[in-house]
C-alpha cells in the first residue's frame, strides 16, 4: 500500500492532483493531499509515480520512482504502507517588503522603477508582491522631494527564493545641513577727505 | 555784481589750464573782484558728497533685499517640503478612514484573509478605539516591523493577523500572514511532516 500526499510546499496540502503509476491513472489527491492506491509488482522492479500539477503549479522535472522491496508488518493483519510525498510548488512566490526608513517618513518606495507604497509617519511601510522564483526585485527609497537626506536614493537588489520570503530593508537617513558659505567680500577702502 | 559763472581761461598759465572755480581753493589769492564760487554757491560741492552716501546706501538697501529674498525662498523651499509630507499623510488619513468602516460592516464571524491557510498561531492584536485611525495604523505597523527586524516571527505573526482583520483593503497584510505562516510550519514541523523546508 502507498500513500501518496501532494503538497505545494511542506505542510501545505494540494487537492485534485491526479496521480498516475507506471503509466495508469489510480486517482487525485483528496483535501488533505493524500491518495491511498495498491500496486502490485514484481519485487525489485521500478515504480514510476507521476502526478499532473494543476494550473499555477510547477510540474516536475523528473517523475517519482521506488524500487518495491519485501516489507512485512509485526501484526500480520495490517498491511504495510509507505508514504511517498509529491510536490507541486507553485509557480510563483509571495515577496514581501518592509522598510524601515529612520528619518525617512514620507519616501515613496519603488519596486522595479514603479512607485508601490509610501513610508508612513514612523518611516515604515509595507509592499508585497507576487512574482516568479529567482527573480530580481529592485528596491528603491526615492529621496527626489526630500534632497536634504542622505544617502539618496538608496536602492537594495533582492532575489526572489523558491519559497515564501520576507525582506526587511532598515535604512537609516540623516538630515544634511549645507555648511553656510562665507563669501569673501573685498571690502572696498573708501578715504574720505 | 556779476559773479563769475563756470569757467574761467587763466591767462596767466602757459599751459592755458581751465580753471574751475567752484573748486578753487578760497584761501589762495584771487585777481580783481572774482569771487570763489563754492562760497558764492554753497551748495555746489556738497551735493556730489550727498550722492556719493546715496549710492552707499543703495547698495546696503540691495543686499539686504538680496539676503531676504533667498531667507524667504529657503523659507518657502521647506514648507513646500513640508506640505508634500503632509500631502502624503492626508492622503493615507482618508484612506485609513474608509478602511476600518469597511472592517466594522464585516460580520464577526467572517473569517479572516489568511483563515484556512495553516494552524492559529499567536494572539490576534485589534486596534485600539480610542486613538485616532492613523496614529494607531502608524504605531502598529512600526510595531511589526519592529517584530519582524528583531525575528521574533511568532509576536509578529498575531500582530499581522490583528492588522489584516483591521485593514483587509492592504493586500501587503495578508500576505505577511501568509509568509510567516509558512516560516512557522518550517520552524516548527508538524510530526507528520518531514520539515523539508527551504
Amino acid at each position: 500500500m502507498l500513500d501518496l500526499v501532494v503538497e505545494s510546499d511542506p505542510g501545505v496540502p494540494l487537492e485534485g492532483v491526479r496521480i498516475a503509476v507506471d503509466g495508469k491513472r489510480v486517482g487525485a489527491s483528496s483535501a488533505t493531499g493524500m491518495l491511498r492506491a495498491s500496486i502490485a509488482s514484481q519485487l525489485g522492479s521500478l515504480v514510476r509515480i507521476e502526478h499532473d500539477c494543476p494550473e499555477g503549479y510547477r510540474d516536475p522535472v523528473e517523475p517519482t520512482t521506488l524500487r518495491l522491496h519485501d516489507n512485512r508488518s509485526l501484526r500480520e493483519s495490517t498491511l504495510p504502507t509507505m508514504e511517498i510525498a509529491l510536490r507541486c510548488p507553485p509557480s510563483k512566490r509571495i515577496a514581501v517588503i518592509v522598510v524601515r526608513a529612520q528619518n525617512g517618513a514620507g519616501l515613496p518606495v519603488l519596486l522595479n522603477d514603479r512607485i508601490v507604497g509610501r513610508t508612513n509617519a514612523a518611516g515604515v511601510a509595507h509592499v508585497s508582491t507576487v512574482t516568479a522564483p529567482g527573480s530580481e526585485l529592485n528596491v528603491r527609497l526615492d529621496t527626489s522631494m526630500q534632497p536634504l537626506l542622505a544617502p539618496r536614493n538608496p536602492t537594495r537588489l533582492l532575489t526572489v527564493p523558491d519559497s515564501h520570503e520576507l525582506f526587511v530593508i532598515d535604512q537609516a537617513f540623516e538630515i544634511s545641513r549645507r555648511a553656510r558659505r562665507r563669501r569673501n567680500m573685498q571690502r572696498k577702502i573708501i578715504k574720505i577727505e | 555784481m556779476s559773479l563769475p559763472r563756470t569757467l574761467v581761461v587763466d591767462e596767466h598759465g602757459e599751459e592755458r589750464t581751465i580753471v574751475d572755480h567752484r573748486f578753487h581753493d578760497p584761501r589762495m589769492q584771487v585777481e580783481g573782484d572774482l569771487v570763489p564760487s563754492n562760497i558764492a554757491e554753497p551748495d555746489a560741492f556738497p551735493r556730489r558728497i550727498g550722492f556719493g552716501r546715496i549710492q552707499w546706501w543703495h547698495v546696503v538697501a540691495a543686499f539686504l533685499v538680496v539676503v531676504m529674498l533667498c531667507v524667504l525662498s529657503i523659507v518657502a523651499y521647506r514648507e513646500h517640503v513640508k506640505a508634500c509630507g503632509l500631502r502624503a499623510a492626508i492622503a493615507e488619513l482618508t484612506r485609513a478612514q474608509s478602511i476600518p468602516e469597511a472592517a466594522e460592516r464585516r460580520s464577526p464571524g467572517a473569517p479572516s484573509p489568511s483563515a484556512g491557510l495553516g494552524p492559529f498561531v499567536g494572539s490576534v492584536e485589534a486596534p485600539t478605539e480610542s486613538a485616532s485611525p492613523t496614529k494607531d495604523r502608524v504605531a502598529m505597523e512600526r510595531r511589526g516591523a519592529d517584530l519582524l527586524a528583531a525575528n521574533d516571527y511568532m509576536a509578529a505573526l498575531g500582530h499581522y493577523r490583528g492588522l489584516a482583520a483591521a485593514f483587509p483593503g492592504d493586500r501587503a497584510f495578508a500576505n505577511i500572514v501568509i509568509v510567516l505562516e509558512s516560516k512557522q510550519r518550517c520552524l516548527r514541523p508538524s510530526p507528520e511532516m518531514d520539515g523539508a523546508c527551504h
